[in-house]
């Protein structure tokens, strides 16, 4: 079964891909000259990230008032309250209220961007800070990633069809493999076992990481493909019993079927790194379908997920 | 290993009492019943305690009488899906069908995790009966509600809880003081303070 070509697409958090929204903010207009002791009592007393919006930068050249500069004083919408409590702020801190004026609401960003297309849309309401966020969330995959896609895909979808074959009734079939992306090594290649088993939780997920924690215990591994018994123990141990305190910390996971609510969170209490499927789980997927487990922010670990479409 | 990362696993929740999803049950336990079965549940959740692993524990229960027992081996085997739930499934199923579970009761130390919490909804388990809540992983009204949750077939069950909270309580609260002292930096001195007040 070869894949010719593979579509992708990055299951992110909202915070990739919400539109822009955005929020009034108080602004008014300064001296230059007085900037340095204006910034050191706001950035004191109205600080940007404990008002939520440590994403905006605090000053930019107004385009009302020639030569002036345009600050960020705080997001209360009552103008006019700000002025009288910030002239009385500046009078105790001997600064002429003159070096401040026109006091008046202006719209910004509400969120953080969190992808360059945001930033470079987002910023023009107001100016931003960029931090890029892109290194833990993958945005796009190397030609080496589709490469190793196409090849365990292939793997997954073989071995399910072959199952299919055995147990042509089972209307759970699926397959699952689980790679360490390093050596592009199959850790476990597991079908769904449910129906074999007579046992509803035997979900091809749950069955790879049991094989899994199965080598890491010593106990001999049987090789799908070839039928060898190979124990892979000590290899796993020099890589893993120093550096990786969890199951399949890094390892990427290729399944067909969307995992279920339960398999995901079995996942997260594996730590595993990333997740590649195939058909989406209308039932009970945890991924897209029913929840969105492995960016539910109140959960201690997080994995990548994108979801492949076969060409 | 795992423990000494997974600090506080599991977060001990204030929430208050005895509180049900659910009371339309037409056969309900009676008090000493449910506190007999979770004072069972908490044998295995010391069990755990002994063996260093994360204390929480379980029985089923079919006709009232416990059918299978489990508690935490994440450590042991390695494998951190290995909750108590699962163990005790695991011991069942060696013996019954699984249509048995349709007619069991559960009673666990800890609000099942999200894993157990879907599992016990494949299960088709009756009712849950739980001590306190898991703030970190809970399934069951912490961070999803997958008990009533209108998903794949209809398969909600009832869920009660605050039955010997407090012991179940103790016993994390225990247990992750003795991994603050064994850890290698040690965490905030607060942490490792043994509060006895419950509130
Ligand atoms: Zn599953
Ligand atoms: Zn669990």
């Amino acid at each position: 079964m070869e894949i010719k070509d593979i579509e992708y697409e990055p299951l992110l958090p909202i915070e990739f891909t919400r539109p822009l929204e955005t929020i009034d903010i108080c602004i008014a207009s300064i001296e230059p000259k007085k900037t340095n002791d204006i910034l050191k009592i706001l950035t004191s007393k109205l600080s940007l990230n404990d008002m939520n919006i440590g994403h905006l930068k605090r000053i930019k050249k107004s385009e009302k008032h020639d030569k002036l500069l345009d600050v960020i004083i705080n997001v209360s919408t009552d103008t006019t309250k700000t002025e009288t409590e910030l002239k009385e702020i500046f009078k105790n801190n001997n600064i002429n209220e003159d070096a401040i004026k026109d006091f008046r609401l202006c719209k910004a960003s509400k969120h953080p961007a969190y992808t360059k297309s945001q930033f470079s849309e987002w910023k023009n309401v107001w100016p931003m800070i960029f931090k890029d966020h892109d290194s833990q969330h993958n945005l796009k995959l190397s030609d080496e990633d589709i490469q190793n896609i196409k090849k365990w895909c292939s793997v997954a979808l073989k071995k399910a069809e072959e199952d299919k074959q055995k147990n042509p009734d089972n209307k759970y079939n699926n397959c699952t493999v689980i790679v360490n992306p390093t050596s592009q090594e199959a850790l476990a290649i597991e079908t769904d076992n449910r129906i074999k088993a007579n046992h509803p939780l035997k979900h091809s997920v749950m069955e790879c990481i049991k094989t899994i924690s199965d080598i890491h215990n010593g106990k001999d591994h049987i090789n799908i493909e070839t039928g060898d018994s190979i124990n892979k123990k000590r290899k796993l141990n020099e890589e893993i019993d120093s550096s990786q305190p969890y199951l399949c910390s890094n390892y990427d996971l290729f399944t067909i079927k969307e995992p279920c609510i339960m398999c995901c969170m079995a996942l997260v209490h594996s730590r595993i790194g990333r997740v590649f499927y195939i058909e989406k789980n209308d039932r009970d997927g945890g991924l897209e379908s029913i929840h969105q487990i492995h960016i539910q922010p109140e959960l201690n670990h997080h994995f990548q997920v994108f979801k492949i479409t076969l060409k | 290993m795992e423990n000494k990362i997974e600090n506080k696993a599991i977060n001990i929740t204030e929430k208050n009492d005895i509180s049900s999803s659910n009371n339309n049950s037409n056969e309900e336990e009676s008090n000493e019943t449910i506190e007999k079965f979770m004072r069972e549940a908490l044998i295995q959740a010391q069990d755990a305690y002994d063996a260093c692993e994360v204390p929480v524990g379980c029985v089923f229960v079919l006709n009232n009488e416990i059918i299978g027992k489990g508690r935490n081996r994440t450590n042991e085997t390695k494998n951190g899906t290995r909750h108590a739930e699962l163990e005790a499934i695991d011991m069942i199923l060696k013996k019954y069908s699984p249509e048995v579970l349709k007619e069991c009761t559960l009673y666990v130390t800890v609000e099942p995790c999200i894993m157990c919490a879907a599992a016990l909804r494949l299960m088709q388990v009756k009712k849950v009966y739980f001590g306190c809540h898991n703030e970190r992983f809970g399934g069951c009204g912490s961070i999803y509600h997958l008990h009533n949750e209108d998903y794949g077939e209809n398969r909600s069950y009832e869920i009660e809880c605050g039955y010997l909270r407090e012991e179940a309580i103790m016993m994390l609260r225990k247990f992750y003081i003795r991994e603050n002292k064994n850890a290698p930096v040690p965490k905030k001195k607060s942490n490792r303070v043994l509060k006895t007040e419950i509130i």
